[in-house]
């Protein structure tokens, strides 16, 4: 079999934008116009379109059968590699500078104490997260947030699409905490919002609110001391969630069940 | 549309590519799983709001011409092996068929275009950047390939048997 020379027909752009769809309302009756003075080329831009469709046809025929395994878990793993590194590039902003300084400052103090601290404690990452931001963040008076109450409410939409999860600033006036500000962070696990309270003598708290990871078990209230601070984590079926205040066992418990409420309220 | 839900969607484009250009499952499972395995590698060259399509199909084309690489060294290695029998494809129809007959009697450089935009709603310049070549090496390769595979069909449809389609 010979293929012929393809003429000079068959590397009009045009003609192939219109075969693929790919032509602007416009330009496409332009190109109808032309094709209905033109028999021989309408038989052509025809015969492509049915090719074209053919193909698509033969690719369903071929595409019937299970999900392969290994290649749904490696779509998981991308999924997730990729969300990362989107959620990287959507805090390499003009915050970046900050939050990379918190995370060095992270490493070098905090984190190497978390290194120190005595074995069998062992907190889920969230929380070691937490604890991280609360230490550097909430201690700052100067610039300890992104976010001012003021413009907490348009941030918050935004968290709830990273955070993949409606959420409200839960209030804690009932209990004289009144929002500092919020801050947006990331972790290695994904994004994770931290809430900064409070009270009336400038002692300060954070409630750290990450997304729950699919399939992991819901985890009732925990409370634990991390020196002076107390710490107090529990995950429902969307959300991972932790307290953090210098202050008793039994305050963080309150603020927790206030948490929960305002949560369960905003549901 | 969330990451999860397209990348979902872009896999499921990988494959049906892959189905056509290998015209064998197992290969096909094989292309894509190299493709996902190279991308979890290559996550950081991916830019965070771009589309992932084009992205991926790149992945898949180097990682296909790779794969034709090592084969043709087997291949060479082995000149006295039978050829291997490919496992035959479940196809709709002799229409259908006749189509896939003729796009493998395409050279590749010029079917890799018309499986892309046949296949993938993707522009033609991402298309051509999936494939790493300029966008008018890309429309003449798609005009040529296109025009190979008319007279083709042409020539099956002429032939003496009738054909059901």
């Amino acid at each position: 079999m010979t293929v012929p020379t393809p003429s000079q027909t068959d590397f009009d752009p045009d003609l192939h934008a219109y075969v693929d769809g790919r032509l602007s309302p416009d330009a496409a009756a332009e190109f109808d116009a032309r094709l209905d003075g033109d028999p021989e080329l309408r038989r052509l831009a025809d015969a492509m379109i049915g090719d074209r469709d053919a193909i698509r046809s033969a690719a369903d025929g071929l595409d019937t059968g299970p999900v392969n395994l290994r290649t749904a878990a490696l779509e998981r793993q991308l999924a997730q590699r990729l969300d990362r590194r989107r959620w990287q590039a959507a805090i390499a902003g003009p915050v970046s500078r900050q939050v990379a300084a918190g995370f060095v400052m992270f490493a070098l103090g905090w984190g190497a104490h978390m290194a120190l601290a005595p074995a069998g404690t062992v907190y889920p990452s969230y929380v070691a997260e937490g604890l991280g931001a609360h230490t550097v963040f909430a201690g700052d008076t100067v610039h300890p947030v992104e976010f001012t109450p003021e413009t907490t409410v348009a941030a918050l939409d935004w968290m709830s699409e990273k955070l993949k999860h409606k959420i409200d600033s839960p209030a804690l006036d009932a209990l004289g905490l009144q929002l500092v500000g919020t801050r947006l962070s990331g972790t290695r696990e994904g994004p994770l919002a931290q809430f900064i309270y409070e009270d009336r003598s400038g002692n300060r708290l954070s409630l750290v609110v990450m997304p729950h990871p699919e399939g992991a078990p819901e985890a009732g209230l925990r409370v634990a001391r991390q020196d002076s601070n107390s710490v107090g984590y529990w995950s429902d079926a969307a959300l991972d969630f932790a307290v953090i205040a210098d202050t008793s066992d039994l305050q963080i418990e309150t603020v927790a069940a206030e948490v929960t409420r305002n949560v369960a309220l905003s549901r | 549309m969330g990451l999860q839900d397209n990348l979902h969607e872009q896999i499921a484009g990988l494959r049906r590519y892959a189905l056509v250009l290998t015209r064998n499952r197992d290969d096909a499972e094989d292309l894509v799983q190299d493709t996902l395995a190279k991308a979890l590698d290559k996550a950081h060259t991916w830019q965070p709001g771009s589309d992932l399509r084009p992205w991926l199909f790149r992945i898949l084309h180097n990682t296909h011409v790779s794969n034709l690489r090592k084969q043709k060294v087997r291949a060479d290695a082995a000149p006295d092996l039978p050829e291997p029998v490919m496992p035959e494809t479940q196809t709709a129809s002799m229409e259908l068929k006749q189509v896939l007959g003729a796009l493998d009697k395409i050279p590749e450089a010029q079917r890799k275009p018309i499986l892309l935009v046949a296949l993938e709603d993707m522009s033609y310049a991402d298309a051509a950047r999936s494939l790493d070549v300029p966008l008018g090496t890309f429309m003449s390769r798609l005009g040529r390939g296109r025009a190979a595979l008319r007279t083709l069909l042409g020539e099956m449809k002429r032939g003496k048997l009738h054909l059901i389609a």
